[in-house]
């Protein structure tokens, strides 16, 4: 480390310490304690250091809330997000993820169900046109018995 | 006991949403603090900030902890992004707009205050993007001159020659040009 190098920091890094290379910052500190020169240099250096560290950012609009609801997520995240929105998603999540196959189950069972009944349905259909059918030819034959009373 | 951040990331890019809320609340207020130095304040940065780490949930099994930490590689992110929104303007307006410089009056008795800050803001937007992010990389941010190399691609003397230059010019600006 000599003074070239020293001054070399002060233009490109600045006074605070902390922001010099890691590298040579024990180096550069033993030279500006030995060194009234160094002193007098990193004194006339420090009006801008003081100034810039008067800015500081305004505080950030966006929220970890905000950043972690505009998270892409899978559809199915998305549906139940949809389904139930508010905070108590997190507490039904995993209940409505779990409780997915067996919604599915209950409506393709339900389905498959309903094919056996209009089967059956269909069934008694036939069985109700043989039972008409019966009773006409009972009807004919009653109204035929009718018949030969009268005569 | 602190969790080993790049365990973090695995399960964050696994899909752990609670993974991933911990390294956003750790880096959240230095990534802002960079982005809205860069951008002056401006409402795009919120857009910025929330960009980079979308990206950290959705690209983040890119990051590789054996080669950089991650704050070197979100800063990374934001700094492309910022860079990317410069270029739109300038094709779009020729240069940035001074009209886009955040202008939030506070209360009377800092209104000085409040001019001296607008004035470095000011200052610091009329440096040339690099010399600006290399500014804040190393005075604001904690970054190492190496980290804030590789982030600008170049080498650690070229990042001196940045900072220097634009420390130069922030010196005329500012008046503070009773150095050495």
């Amino acid at each position: 480390m000599n003074i070239d190098r020293f001054i070399r920091i002060m233009e490109a890094y600045g006074t605070d310490e902390d922001n010099w290379p890691r590298d040579e910052r024990l180096a550069a500190k033993q030279l500006l304690q030995s060194s009234d020169e160094c002193v007098a240099i990193l004194k006339s250096y420090r009006s801008l250091d003081a100034l810039l560290n008067d800015y500081l950012p305004r505080r950030p609009v966006v929220s970890t809330r905000q950043i972690l609801d505009s998270l892409p997520r899978p559809l199915v995240d998305r549906i139940i997000n949809w389904l139930i929105p508010g905070p108590i998603e997190n507490l039904w999540r995993p209940l409505m993820a779990g409780s997915l196959p067996l919604v599915l189950g209950v409506i393709i069972g339900t389905s498959a169900s309903g094919e056996i009944f209009n089967f059956e349905a269909s069934q008694s259909a036939v069985n109700w046109e043989d039972e008409i059918y019966l009773l006409a030819l009972d009807d004919s034959a009653f109204s035929t018995g009718l018949d030969n009373e009268q005569e | 006991m602190e969790v080993d951040e790049a365990e973090l990331i695995k399960q964050s890019v696994a899909g752990d949403e609670s993974a991933y809320q911990l390294l956003l609340e750790k880096h959240l207020p230095s990534l802002s603090s960079y982005v809205l130095r860069m951008m002056a304040n401006t409402a795009e940065a919120d857009d910025i900030i929330q960009e980079t780490f979308i990206r950290l949930w959705t690209r983040g099994n890119k990051f590789n902890p054996g080669t950089a930490r991650l704050t070197t590689w979100l800063h990374n992110i934001a700094h492309n992004l910022c860079i990317d929104y410069f270029r739109k303007q300038y094709r779009f307006a020729g240069h940035f707009s001074e009209q886009e410089v955040s202008e939030t009056p506070g209360p009377e008795e800092n209104l000085s205050h409040q001019g001296l800050v607008k004035n470095i803001q000011e200052a610091m937007m009329s440096l040339p993007e690099r010399q600006r992010s290399a500014i804040i990389m190393c005075h604001y941010q904690g970054l190492s001159n190496r980290d804030a190399a590789v982030i600008l691609d170049v080498s650690v003397d070229a990042l001196e020659s940045l900072m220097a230059r634009g420390r130069k010019k922030l010196r005329k600006l500012l008046g503070s040009d009773n150095e050495h």
